[in-house]
């Protein structure tokens, strides 16, 4: 079953003093965590996204598209990066996402609608 | 059906689907009552039938998958051939995954006493106080999160059953206050099994199986001293019998000693809780069996306990008729005009605790009316008859 670790992250934490060695340290977790799953034989995917001022969001609603400089939503987390796994249960789903580095923010663990037949 | 939580638990293992498995269960149960002669192993028939329905329901549903058809056909005929004798007892799995962290907490105790209890939804709300279409919309959706969120149907980790286990004696806490308040036997009746009974083998099991955790011995031997009561509960009219006026004669023996056991091996581990505390008074009433005199200084004390792990009118108010025993009347009352009046308005407990301290402080009349306030809010039978007596016995 594939499930997806959405990473919504507080950013603010890496802009103080030691904001740098926290990324270096944050990203040797990830480096890690792949490492893990290689070896733990999980299928997975995953990529780091850019930050959110990067955003560009097409919003629609019933036939008139708008297109809105931002993320969809404006809050303190952010989506800024995602796994995309596949385990046997949502309790596996949850042990990865544990393990997942993050300084200050949220692990959103959903299941992926599996196509039929 | 007295078989319900164990076929229900065992299909809802082999379906991996709770809805799929009430489901099953029902039709399997319907079909069994209108069998001319009833089937030797009912659990075993029930789970047979129920696992066929659902499996000719899931086949017509995915008619075009040939394959999955002739693979189901040959288990299914596996199954009749031999009777699973006994069923897998898949009871405390399905207990595990009805509390799994992540259902919401308010939802795991209620989703646990549908799915293997089988208590009505209406029940349910009461409860925990909410309306009924508010209950049945909670559990549909948790339903709907366990069939599609991938919560494994298995028991979780041994690491992880301390976690879950608070939202299990949850579970079972209320089970028991349902079953408890059933002094009667309406609601075991309409559902054609002893809650009672099922609840304590359940307690039981969730003890035996995590004898390190002090607080599931608790639970287990809080029950089993309630269960040691019920031969007494009743008095030859029907009428509920409270416990100081019980005739100890009629107390099951065994059972108290049984709990007196869990509770020594509970406090060896040397961490206390309210199951504990609460197991604890019922032990200091079931002295009165041995003592013929009730210790109320300890049971005040313990409730003095139980109030700081568990503070709430709840347990304020069986505080307040301790401390009744204890001090007097008067005292009592003082402690019951404390607690949040327009809160306990719809408690029945509070018209009958109220009405018993006024009446022995002398005031008969606010007793009545407080009887009258117990008796407006619809108690079953046992309980109904009891408040008659005292209303009558008050002119």
């Amino acid at each position: 079953m594939q499930f997806v670790l959405m990473i919504n992250e507080d950013n603010s934490v890496y802009g103080g003093p030691d904001g740098s060695a926290l990324i270096e340290a944050t990203l040797a977790g990830h480096m890690k965590l792949a490492e893990d799953l290689v070896a733990a034989g999980v299928p997975f995917s995953g990529e780091r996204l850019k930050s959110a001022d990067t955003a560009t969001t097409v919003r629609s609603d019933h036939g008139t598209v708008t297109i809105h400089d931002g993320p969809f939503a404006e809050t303190h987390e952010e989506l800024g990066g995602f796994y995309v796994i596949d385990v046997a249960s949502l309790d596996e789903a949850l042990e990865w996402a544990k393990r997942i580095p993050v300084p200050k923010g949220a692990v959103e663990v959903r299941p992926i609608w599996a196509m039929e037949g | 059906m007295a078989a319900r939580p164990r076929v229900v638990a065992a299909l809802a293992a082999q379906l991996r689907d709770l809805d799929t498995a009430d489901e099953a269960f029902a039709e399997a149960a319907a079909h069994c009552l209108a069998l001319a002669e009833p089937p030797r192993d009912v659990a075993a028939w029930l789970f047979v039938a129920g696992k066929r329905r659902a499996l000719d329901a899931i086949r017509k549903a995915r008619a075009e998958e040939r394959k999955a058809q002739e693979l189901a056909e040959v288990t299914d005929m596996a199954d009749i051939l031999t009777l699973p004798d006994p069923i897998p007892d898949e009871r405390l799995r399905l207990l595990f995954i009805c509390c799994h962290p992540a259902l919401g907490p308010e939802v795991r105790a209620a989703l646990a006493l549908k799915v293997i209890c089988g208590l009505p939804v209406g029940r349910i709300a009461q409860l925990f106080v909410v309306s009924e279409p508010t209950m049945f919309q909670r559990i549909t959706r948790a339903k709907a999160k366990v069939r599609e969120a991938g919560i494994a149907f298995e028991l979780p980790p041994r690491r992880d059953w301390p976690e879950r286990l608070g939202a299990v004696l949850l579970a079972l806490e209320l089970a028991f206050t349902a079953a408890y308040a059933d002094a009667g036997g309406e609601l075991s009746a309409a559902l054609e099994e002893d809650l009672g009974a099922e609840v304590e083998r359940l307690a039981l099991l969730v003890a035996e199986l995590l004898p390190e955790e002090p607080e599931a011995l608790g639970l287990a031997a809080l029950v089993m001293l309630a269960r040691s009561r019920a031969a007494a509960r009743l008095d030859a009219d029907g009428a509920m019998v409270p416990l100081s006026q019980q005739d100890v004669r009629r107390w099951n023996h065994a059972r108290i000693e049984g709990a007196r056991e869990l509770m020594e091996r509970a406090a060896a581990l040397g961490r206390s809780g309210p199951y504990q505390v609460m197991a604890a008074i019922q032990l200091t009433h079931a002295r009165r069996a041995f003592d013929g005199a009730t210790d109320w200084r300890a049971v005040l004390r313990l409730y003095d306990v139980l109030l700081a792990l568990r503070p709430g009118p709840m347990v304020a108010l069986p505080r307040a008729l301790a401390l009744a025993q204890v001090e007097g009347a008067e005292a009592g009352l003082a402690a019951l005009a404390a607690l949040p009046a327009e809160r306990l308005a719809l408690a029945r407990p509070w018209h009958a605790a109220r009405a018993d301290l006024l009446a022995r402080a002398g005031r008969c009349g606010e007793a009545a009316e407080a009887l009258d306030a117990a008796l407006a809010l619809g108690p079953p039978r046992a309980e109904r008859l009891w408040l008659e007596k005292r209303r009558a016995a008050l002119g």
